[in-house]
C-alpha cells in the first residue's frame, strides 16, 4: 500500500530527509516531469491519530520548502507503484497546470465567531439572550434581519481579505454563532499584509472573534482527486 | 513533535469558542460511537433530535423566504411565526432534558458533509 503525501514539481531534487507515518522512510514515484512523495506500508497506519495528521503535513510543509505541491488530503492511498504512475501519466497536464496555480502560494484559514460584544475577545457560544419576540410575526422578522446581519457581518470580512488573496472558497457555517468559515490562497510574500488586514478587522468589529490559522499547504484550491473517481476510467487516489 | 500552536496567526483571547471543534475532530478521528447501556438513551435522544431540528431548520428557512418574498397575509405570517417560535423553544427544553449541545444535534455523512 502507498502513502501520497503530495504531488510536486522538480522530479530532479533530492527527497527531503525526513520520515513518514510509522517511521517509513519518505519514497517517489516519477513520471516524466511529476514526482509523487509517498511511503510504502504493509498494512496502512491504522488508529489515525493527530500525531499522524501532524506527521503527514509536516511532510508537505517540508516539500513546499522547494517545490510547488499539490498537497494531498490525509489518508490518500493507492495500491501500487502502477496504480500510481497511471494517475500521474493520464492527469499530467492538469497537476501541471494545478502545479502552476498553488507555486510560491500558501492557504490561510480564517474562522469568525460571533463574540461577546465589548471587544474582550471572548466569544461566546450562543447568540446574546434576548426577550423573546411577543408574537409570531416579530419572530420571523428577527430571524430575517438577524440572517441578514450576520450576511453582512461575514461580507465586511471576507471581502477585503479575498481582495488580499487570489482565490479563496467559503465554506457552508457549521454552528449559528460562526459567521465565517474561509480559506484564502495568498503569495508566500503577502502572508503579512493579509495578517495586518485581519488585525484592522478585528479591531473593526468587537462583535466578532477572528481567528486566522496557517499557512497552510493549498488543500482547498486542489482538485481532491478522490472527487474524480466518477470520471469513467479515470485512476484516482483513494482516501478510504 | 512540533506545535500546532505555531499555526496560530491572528487568534483572540479566548480560544475556546474554536476548540468546539476539536472535539468533533476526535470523534471523526476514532470514529468512536458511544452505545453503552448508560448512553443509548441519550444517543437515540441524539439522533431523533437531530433529523427534527433538520426538518425544523427547513421549515423556519422556507418559512423566512415566503416571509421575504412577501405575498403572504397577516394572518399566515404570524401563524407561521408562533409556531415555529414554540418548536424553537420545545427543542430547547428536549436538548437540556437530554444534555445535548448544539453541535451535537449534527451527522457526518462522509463525503456529502455535514447534515446541518
Amino acid at each position: 500500500m502507498i502513502w501520497v503525501y503530495g504531488i510536486c514539481d522538480r522530479p530532479d531534487l533530492p527527497l527531503p530527509r525526513r520520515r513518514g507515518l510509522a517511521q517509513a522512510p519518505l519514497d517517489s514515484v516519477r513520471a516524466d516531469a511529476l514526482l509523487a512523495v509517498i511511503s510504502r506500508h504493509v498494512h496502512p497506519p491504522s488508529e489515525p491519530a493527530l500525531d499522524s495528521l501532524w506527521v503527514h503535513e509536516r511532510v508537505v510543509e517540508r516539500l513546499m520548502a522547494e517545490r510547488a505541491v499539490l498537497p494531498m488530503r490525509f489518508g490518500s492511498k493507492v495500491d501500487d507503484d502502477e496504480a500510481l504512475t497511471a494517475v500521474l501519466e493520464v492527469r499530467q497536464r492538469a497537476f501541471l497546470a494545478a502545479l502552476d496555480r498553488v507555486r510560491g502560494r500558501v492557504e490561510l484559514g480564517v474562522r469568525v465567531l460571533r463574540s461577546s460584544a465589548g471587544g474582550n475577545g471572548s466569544a461566546v457560544a450562543a447568540v446574546p439572550a434576548v426577550t423573546p419576540p411577543a408574537t409570531g410575526r416579530d419572530y420571523l422578522l428577527g430571524k430575517l434581519q438577524e440572517g441578514k446581519r450576520v450576511d453582512k457581518t461575514a461580507a465586511a470580512i471576507h471581502d477585503p481579505l479575498a481582495a488580499l488573496a487570489v482565490d479563496s472558497r467559503r465554506q457552508p457555517q457549521r454552528s449559528a454563532d460562526e459567521l465565517l468559515r474561509a480559506s484564502y490562497l495568498v503569495e508566500r510574500g503577502g502572508i503579512a499584509r493579509f495578517r495586518s488586514a485581519v488585525d484592522r478587522l478585528q479591531t473593526a468589529h468587537p462583535d466578532a472573534a477572528i481567528l486566522c490559522t496557517g499557512p497552510w499547504p493549498t488543500y482547498s484550491f486542489v482538485e481532491d482527486p478522490t472527487r474524480l473517481a466518477a470520471t469513467a476510467g479515470t485512476p484516482t487516489i483513494g482516501t478510504r | 513533535m512540533d506545535s500546532p500552536a505555531d499555526k496560530l496567526l491572528n487568534a483572540p483571547l479566548d480560544l475556546d469558542p474554536f476548540a468546539r471543534d476539536l472535539r468533533r475532530l476526535d470523534d471523526a478521528l476514532t470514529g468512536r460511537v458511544r452505545a453503552d447501556p448508560d448512553n443509548v438513551e441519550r444517543g437515540l435522544a441524539q439522533l431523533v433530535l437531530t433529523i427534527i431540528e433538520l426538518l425544523r431548520q427547513i421549515m423556519e428557512r422556507q418559512a423566512i423566504r415566503r416571509v421575504e418574498a412577501g405575498g403572504l397575509d397577516e394572518a399566515t405570517v404570524e401563524r407561521l411565526g408562533s409556531t415555529l417560535m414554540a418548536l424553537e423553544s420545545r427543542m430547547e427544553e428536549l436538548k437540556q432534558a437530554f444534555g445535548l449541545e448544539d453541535e451535537e444535534l449534527n451527522l457526518d455523512l462522509g463525503p456529502l458533509g455535514r447534515l446541518l
